[in-house]
């Protein structure tokens, strides 16, 4: 059975991956195929906040009592992150490819700083405090 | 809300106080430079402590008071505060020390490195008294902790030197080479190493470095670091071997990126790390080639932080902004925008070749000419892109 980090630091790594090809897609003008590996990465990335914001931040808020620490940072980032996927998509639908790639380049760096306090600092203090199997299988039936 | 924020991310002052000021230095280094080059006024410590303090060494310190909270959940309370004495310190204490060298006044170079140790004492120790008490999940935060106890011993070094050119303390050539090896590799190598481990996987999508190797780096380095302080060629090899390892992994990884060079940084990390390889064999034969060991050293960690401060710059503005609820948020791009970007690359490019071939020779004025464009640039970018903010802040803007 994974860790909580082992588990949510895969699917960063995954959804990096499928930006990676839209981003490639987008470079090479590639709209069509480019228009369906980014659908394919939105659907990823959210689903990836919506395991966090529903089931991993409640879970921690509850057992730590910490409310307005780490957990609320990080919902606000994936607000953030979510305007930027947003004006990546609009891009996308004007063939902007310019527009994308400076919407995505910020998106990037956001995300990473982001991964970064999760796998050092929240994830591990996730695992220490709460039941890992139980919580990962919470998240993987959402 | 914006409370919170600040809770993890420290004001963009301190950031972009440290980033301006290194670069000016390097700027006004450089200038200084092509002064005692025309005067013949050959002085080797104040051309390397130009680049390593006034350039690295601001940097480095800024972004820790940025990077320490983001990969090592470390959070230093009013931040603004210690930040203020830690840039007064080394502020006061390198424009004094640089004058001493370039006028040959040992009293200024005395209170210069006096300061400067202070400076660097303070900021090392408040570092690690932060992350000492934390749990390293993270072989960029494990790094930090040796990569900092080393610049604590090499500033001590330094200033035992310092003491030896006014005969407090006997001079020996080994001393020299005890600050020489303890920054240049036990901190600068080291805490690009380290932050590398993180960056390259996560920001390229590349592949990660093996897990056990990142995670117990500083556990062989130390040693290997230790052993090349006894001053033969043998006991370099090593320590070499393993910048050597770092090196090649490094290179393979940028080579093998999922986002190719859709991030125009990779381009300093592969200039970067290409000079941090010609440098090897120029250390291990140091007795003959120190100078071309120094200069290929110095072009690795002076392009990938040239390269790094952009992208810092930019991003800090854009998140900050955003957090703050501003107005308009400019992105990365527009706020040091791509042509900038690709004027500090070509530079560093032109920097380096030029180095390579010329220095053989001896042959340092057109080098100089393209450090001045070079830091020139570079500070005109940053202090742009800080301005920026400045500008559209509402901390900043009562609306
Ligand atoms: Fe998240
Ligand atoms: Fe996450």
């Amino acid at each position: 059975m994974f860790s909580i980090t082992e588990y949510l630091t895969d699917e960063h790594r995954e959804c990096d991956e499928l930006y990676a090809k839209v981003e490639r897609l987008v470079s090479e003008e590639r709209w069509q195929e480019a228009v369906k590996a980014f659908g394919e990465f939105r659907d990823e990335t959210l689903r990836h906040f919506q395991k966090e914001e529903d089931v991993l931040f409640p879970e921690f808020e509850g057992r730590t009592g910490i409310v307005m620490g780490p957990t609320q940072v990080m919902r606000m980032e994936h607000a953030q992150a979510r305007e930027l996927i947003s004006r990546m998509g609009e891009a996308l639908e004007k063939k902007d490819k310019r527009a994308f790639l400076s919407v995505g380049e910020t998106f990037m760096i956001l995300i990473q700083q982001h991964n970064m306090k999760e796998e050092q600092i929240l994830y591990p203090m996730c695992d220490q405090h709460l039941d890992a199997p139980e919580v990962v299988q919470k998240m993987e039936a959402l | 809300m914006r409370g919170l924020s600040l809770l993890q991310a420290p004001p963009f002052i301190i950031v972009s106080g440290f980033f301006i000021s290194a670069s000016l230095f390097w700027f006004f280094g450089s200038l200084l430079e092509l002064c005692s080059y025309l005067k013949d006024l050959w002085s080797l410590p104040l051309y390397v402590h130009i680049s390593t303090i006034g350039f690295a060494l601001f940097v480095m310190f800024g972004a820790l008071f940025q990077m320490l909270p983001v990969v090592a959940g470390a959070v230093i309370k009013e931040p603004k505060r210690k930040a203020i004495i830690s840039w007064l310190l080394l502020l006061l204490g390198f424009s004094l020390f640089t004058t001493g060298f370039y006028l040959k006044n040992y009293s200024l170079i005395m209170v210069g490195s006096s300061l400067l140790l202070a400076g660097v004492l303070f900021t090392a120790f408040l570092f690690l008294y932060h992350l000492l008490k934390l749990k390293s999940f993270t072989p960029t935060s494990r790094g930090f902790k040796f990569a900092l106890a080393f610049v604590l011993s090499g500033a001590v070094a330094g200033f035992l030197i310092a003491l030896s050119y006014g005969n407090y303390t006997p001079y020996s050539p080994w001393l020299l080479h005890l600050h020489m090896v303890l920054m240049l590799f036990g901190w600068v190598f080291l805490l690009i190493a380290s932050v590398s481990f993180q960056v390259v996987e996560m920001f390229f999508v590349a592949r990660p470095y093996p897990r056990l190797y990142a995670m117990n780096f500083p556990y062989f380095f130390t040693p290997a670091l230790l052993l090349a302080l006894y001053d033969s060629i043998y006991t370099r090899v090593p320590l070499l071997a393993l910048v050597l390892s770092h090196v090649l992994l490094t290179l393979h990884r940028l080579y093998t990126s999922r986002r190719g060079f859709a991030d125009k940084s990779i381009y300093f990390w592969y200039l970067a790390f290409l000079n941090l390889l010609v440098s090897i064999p120029f250390f291990l034969f140091k007795e003959s080639f120190l100078y071309q060991f120094l200069l290929s050293f110095g072009l690795f960690f002076t392009i990938l932080i040239t390269g790094m401060s952009l992208r810092i710059i930019s991003f800090l503005v854009w998140f900050h902004l955003s957090n703050e609820g501003a107005k308009q948020v400019p992105l990365m791009s527009e706020v040091i925008g791509e042509k900038l970007i690709k004027a500090c690359f070509f530079l560093s490019l032109l920097l380096t070749i030029s180095l390579h071939t010329l220095s053989f020779h001896r042959m340092y004025l057109l080098p100089v000419v393209i450090h001045i464009i070079l830091s020139g640039t570079l500070s005109l970018s940053i202090i742009k892109g800080s301005l920026l903010y400045f500008r559209l802040s509402p901390l900043y803007n009562a609306s």
